[in-house]
């Protein structure tokens, strides 16, 4: 706090003033998206270099430097900027927006700098990959430097905070775990906490302790401390980018990274009360009974695919089905022949996704099974015009708002998913290649796998290719609201500026 | 004699029984009139007229044995979805009985599918066939192909339409009949103040627009019998044709450019024409939903320009197979003007972006109130007023915004309504492909089928493309579930899904008491 205070002083030390005004909200929550966009990626750079330092590889000294100057600047800009009393909802979804934006520019040109990527547009790409948990990385893992190494996963490691952050935001406006809520006082609606702080405390209780704890497992396996911290940070966020080596070929590593996804996909009430032992009713959860079905009934299908109900087929299928729901998207191989189900069911798996208010991207489980209520409710109504149906969620009355979001969140993610597909296609991919990159961007998970099952790799995709996927990968990542919040915002107050600016044109042209 | 007694003995009360059999009639003369077609053309009577007299005397027989009982909404969805399930299986009767889809290796069962799926996607005007290489169209007789194109005729405007037309002992409960068959959101359009007046006004402008076709198509270039089959399905927009090649059998600018406005005034909302008609003033550009149809289909023709000649195509030759692909598909008619596999007109063949582009059209469909199939444009309309509301309510949570659709304030139940029918929508199609994908099929053609098959559009890509027979891109059973979408997608869902509610409460009040 003194340091922030520090930060103050020097700020108004640079603008010359004692006193400033108090910053509109929209300005602010964008300002401070942009300075917490710079911390992220100086807090990252300076582990790489730390790591860099360690194992002496090059480019230590570019992350060091990059780090203090992003840091810094991150800083003065937190202390710069005048709070409001309150800023809005729609601004700090909007601030969050700048944030990952930020972070893809600034971490994209550090990845030039350290010659991690050759170009801006691939480094673009691969800092977006990466914040954004995608598992669609083209960079050969075994080329880059162990500082780089760590910068990619930190960055994963930090999308996927900020996704369980955002959730305390989205979360409860799509109405998810309220059947598992603690109805006490806020009637359902902040499901981990009172209040919105409390329950970012809540959530780093559980997101610190999980990462370590598969940091330590993995290393147990004897993959070496490095490689189970990437891979846990891999693993914890949902990231799904590769790890040097072949981890995978040890069944103790594929059953923890099993686990490890399968957490990862489950909501954080969940986790909440798992940590702190309230197991009792966890089973009402209908969204947590579709998830572990889903899991199931996909791993099942793999193996009755492949025809093989020995020990390794079971653990390579429960590894691609929680690699898909939970849209972590390690690149594995089949192992069988896959009958031309299996390719859809994992493609809408990935869409799908794992619990709401989870890691996991896509379109989530929560949503689906209101749409699915929705649905019987439309149908009933249809026979019943002027009956009265609530609509109810854990035994709780969802308002009609809340529906209402849900509906236009399918309707946007289709949306999403159909204008990437369609810029795909225009850079020369097929239809199905084009709707299973968009799917797997906006779902954040991957690999994009061919008809036979076999995962493409994306080095072989264009760089425009690669650069039409980014607007859908944080889209996908931020649950597309916020995004959209962010653009609407941007053109209410870009047409505000344009119609105040044109009504003094036209008072000067009629002074004059 | 017999009918004599059977309309003088008391009646069963019906409603879905009563209209069924009054459908079931018309069919029965649409079968007795191709059965002449085609003794004239040297083929076999046998068969259409067997079909023919065997539908007219069932049909006779349900008209008479009852009269129109309740007429609550369950009784009307199962009134409109049992009359187009049974007339489609009857429908299904001269395919059979002339051995249309009988070849070497197939069993009986397969034969069965592929006539109910001929029938349904006839009477749906979806415009999918099993005629292929195997067993070609041109190979029929005159009677058989006229059929097929009158199935989509009747379809087009609805075949519980033409039954409202005839009967006004139905009163107000006829406007819900239409409504739940009329394509769109639900409540049918008004032309006059009885109901049977609108129905009748319905058919007359279909029949006028049928003619003006047909004469347009015998003025570019077509033969009286191919003027009028392709007349038919223009107006219906049902894409069924006379030939293997379909449109590109005639190579020819006229024809295809006649079609093209035959589909754009068919995919539009009929009142909007009707209203044109009685005004003597064109109407249409005061409704926000037919300029965006018209953007629609403008913006896509455009894109498969830019893409076809971007890849090595003349302009020429791109303007002309983009502009006809993206009516046929915009429209949901499913003609094809690929003069061969290898073609212009192949749309399988095209670049990635002229494909999605194709799919995106696949969905959206015509206006509602038109013979097109699709979501329709009004929904999408809708659809996305509905959530730019939702994000503007994230700025201004307090704030009570109505959604508008041009300068018409949309009451929040048909918003709600449309909101619920899109997500219906959506789970089919994702439902469909899954099942479809569970049969055997690839990912895109199960997807596109699936979309094709719900939104009554004709072709699909990959294996079931303009060019291709949906038995070259299916299974059997998996064709039968294509010819269900058709029927769910025709009747917007609701009517097919609940059709069963009616019987099953008769059932369950009865059962205890036997």
């Amino acid at each position: 706090m003194s340091s922030l205070k520090f930060a103050e002083g020097l700020a108004s030390g640079f603008s010359g003033h004692e006193t400033r005004r108090t910053w509109s909200s929209w300005r602010s929550a964008s300002a401070l998206g942009f300075a917490l966009g710079l911390l992220a990626v100086g807090v990252n750079a300076l582990l790489a270099a730390a790591t860099n330092r360690l194992v002496a590889t090059p480019h230590g000294g570019t992350f060091f430097m990059a780090g203090i100057f992003l840091l810094l600047c991150g800083w003065v800009l937190l202390g710069f900027v005048q709070r409001p009393e309150r800023h809005r909802g729609a601004d700090i979804l909007g601030g969050l927006t700048v944030a990952m934006v930020t972070v893809i520019f600034v971490a994209g040109y550090l990845m030039v700098l350290t010659e991690a990527v050759p170009s801006f547009s691939l480094g673009l790409y691969e800092s977006a990959n990466a914040i954004t948990t995608t598992a669609l990385s083209g960079v050969n893992v075994e080329a880059l430097s162990a500082g780089s190494q760590v910068f990619r996963a930190g960055l994963q490691w930090t999308g996927g905070l900020a996704t369980l952050l955002l959730g305390v935001a989205i979360v409860p406006t799509l109405g998810a775990g309220r059947d598992l809520a603690d109805r006490v006082g806020q009637s359902g609606m902040l499901p981990l906490a009172p209040s919105g702080g409390q329950a970012a405390r809540n959530i780093l209780f559980i997101y610190l302790p999980l990462s370590l704890a598969l940091w330590l497992a993995f290393a147990l396996t004897g993959m070496g401390v490095f490689d189970g911290l990437l891979l846990a940070l891999s693993v914890v966020s949902t990231g799904g980018l590769a790890v040097p080596g072949d981890p995978f070929r040890s069944g103790v590593v594929q059953w923890i990274a099993i686990v490890g996804m399968s957490l990862s996909g489950v909501s954080l009430v969940v986790l909440w009360r798992l940590a702190q032992r309230k197991t009792q009713g966890l089973w009402r959860s209908m969204e947590l009974r579709f998830y572990l079905l889903g899991t199931l009934g996909l791993a099942l299908l793999l193996i009755y695919s492949a025809d093989d109900f020995g020990l390794e087929s079971v653990r390579h299928a429960a590894f691609i089905a929680s690699s898909a729901i939970s849209t972590t998207g390690f690149a594995a191989q089949p192992f069988g022949p896959w009958v031309p189900l299996v390719p859809v069911a994992i493609l809408c798996a990935t869409a799908i996704g794992g619990m709401a208010g989870s890691i996991s991207g896509g379109f989530h489980l929560q949503p689906l099974v209101a749409l699915v209520r929705l649905s019987r409710r439309e149908l009933l109504r249809q026979l019943h015009p002027r009956m009265v149906l609530p609509l109810r969620l854990g035994g709780v009355p969802v308002d009609e708002r809340t529906i209402e979001r849900m509906v236009v969140l399918q309707f946007l993610f289709i949306a999403t998913v159909i204008t990437t597909s369609l810029a795909v296609a225009l850079t020369g991919f097929s239809v199905v290649d084009a709707l299973g990159m968009a799917v797997h961007a906006t779902a954040t998970g991957g690999p994009v796998r061919s008809i036979d099952g076999i995962p493409q790799d994306p080095a072989n995709w264009g760089v425009l290719s690669r650069l039409v996927l980014i607007p859908a990968m944080v889209a996908g990542r931020m649950a597309i609201f916020p995004v959209l919040v962010a653009a609407t915002s941007v053109g209410a107050v870009t047409q505000q500026k344009l119609h105040f600016a044109g009504r003094r044109v036209r008072k000067n042209l009629r002074r004059s | 004699m017999t009918a004599y007694r059977l309309a003088s003995s008391p009646r069963w009360s019906s409603t879905t029984w009563h209209i069924t059999g009054i459908a079931l009639q018309f069919v029965a003369l649409g079968m007795l009139f191709c059965s002449f077609l085609e003794v004239n053309d040297g083929g076999s009577i046998v068969p259409l007229l067997a079909a023919g007299l065997f539908t007219l005397a069932v049909g006779t027989v349900a008209r008479l044995s009852t009269e129109t009982g309740k007429t609550g909404q369950a009784e009307i969805f199962a009134a409109v979805g049992g009359t187009w399930l049974i007339v489609s299986v009857f429908g299904a009767l001269p395919y059979l009985l002339a051995a249309t889809f009988a070849r070497p290796g197939i069993g009986f069962p397969v034969e069965v599918a592929d006539a109910l799926f001929e029938s349904i996607s006839g009477f749906s005007c979806t415009g999918s066939t099993v005629f292929g290489a195997h067993n070609p169209i041109e190979s029929q007789g005159a009677g058989i192909l006229f059929y097929r194109q009158l199935t989509q005729w009747m379809g087009g405007m609805g075949i519980v339409v033409l039954v409202v037309s005839i009967l006004p002992s139905l009163r107000a409960s006829g406007l819900g009949l239409m409504s739940a068959e009329a394509p769109g959101t639900g409540s049918a359009d008004r032309l006059a103040p009885r109901v049977t007046d609108t129905a009748q006004r319905f058919w007359k402008l279909y029949f006028v627009f049928t003619a003006v076709v047909a004469g347009a198509l015998l003025f570019a270039g077509m033969s009286v019998f191919d003027a009028v089959a392709h007349a038919l399905t223009t107006a219906s927009t049902g894409g069924f044709s006379t030939r293997d090649a379909s449109i590109g059998y005639w190579d020819s600018a006229n024809i295809e450019t006649v079609l093209i406005a035959g589909m754009i005034f068919g995919g539009a909302n009929f009142t909007l024409h009707w209203r044109s008609f009685n005004k003597k003033k064109i109407v249409h550009f005061s409704d926000p939903e037919f300029r965006g149809y018209l953007f629609m289909l403008t913006a896509a023709s455009a894109a498969v320009i830019w893409i076809l000649f971007a890849n090595g195509l003349t302009f020429g030759r791109s303007v002309r197979a983009a502009v006809f692909n993206v009516v046929t598909l915009g429209t949901s008619t499913g003609f094809g003007n690929a003069t061969s596999t290898m073609s212009d007109g192949n749309f399988v063949l095209w670049a990635g972006g002229a494909q999605v582009i194709l799919l995106i059209l696949l969905v959206f469909g015509g206006c509602t109130g038109s013979t097109s199939g699709g979501v329709k444009v009004l929904r999408l309309q809708v659809g996305l007023a509905h959530a730019r509301r939702s994000l503007r309510s994230f700025r201004h949570p307090r704030a009570v915004f109505p959604v508008f659709l041009g300068r018409r304030p949309i009451p929040d139940s048909l918003v709600e309504r449309i909101a619920g029918f899109m997500v219906i929508y959506a789970m089919l199609v994702v439902g469909g492909t899954f099942v479809l994908a569970a049969l055997g099929t690839d990912l895109l053609t199960a997807a596109s089928g699936v979309i094709s098959s719900l939104g009554n559009m004709g072709p699909a890509l990959q294996n079931a493309g303009p060019t291709a027979s949906f038995v070259d891109g299916y299974s059997a059973p998996a064709r039968l579930v294509l010819a269900f979408m058709m029927l769910v997608g025709r009747l917007e869902i609701f009517p097919m899904v609940l059709m069963m509610v009616a019987p099953y409460r008769t059932l369950r009040h009865r059962l205890p008491r036997l």
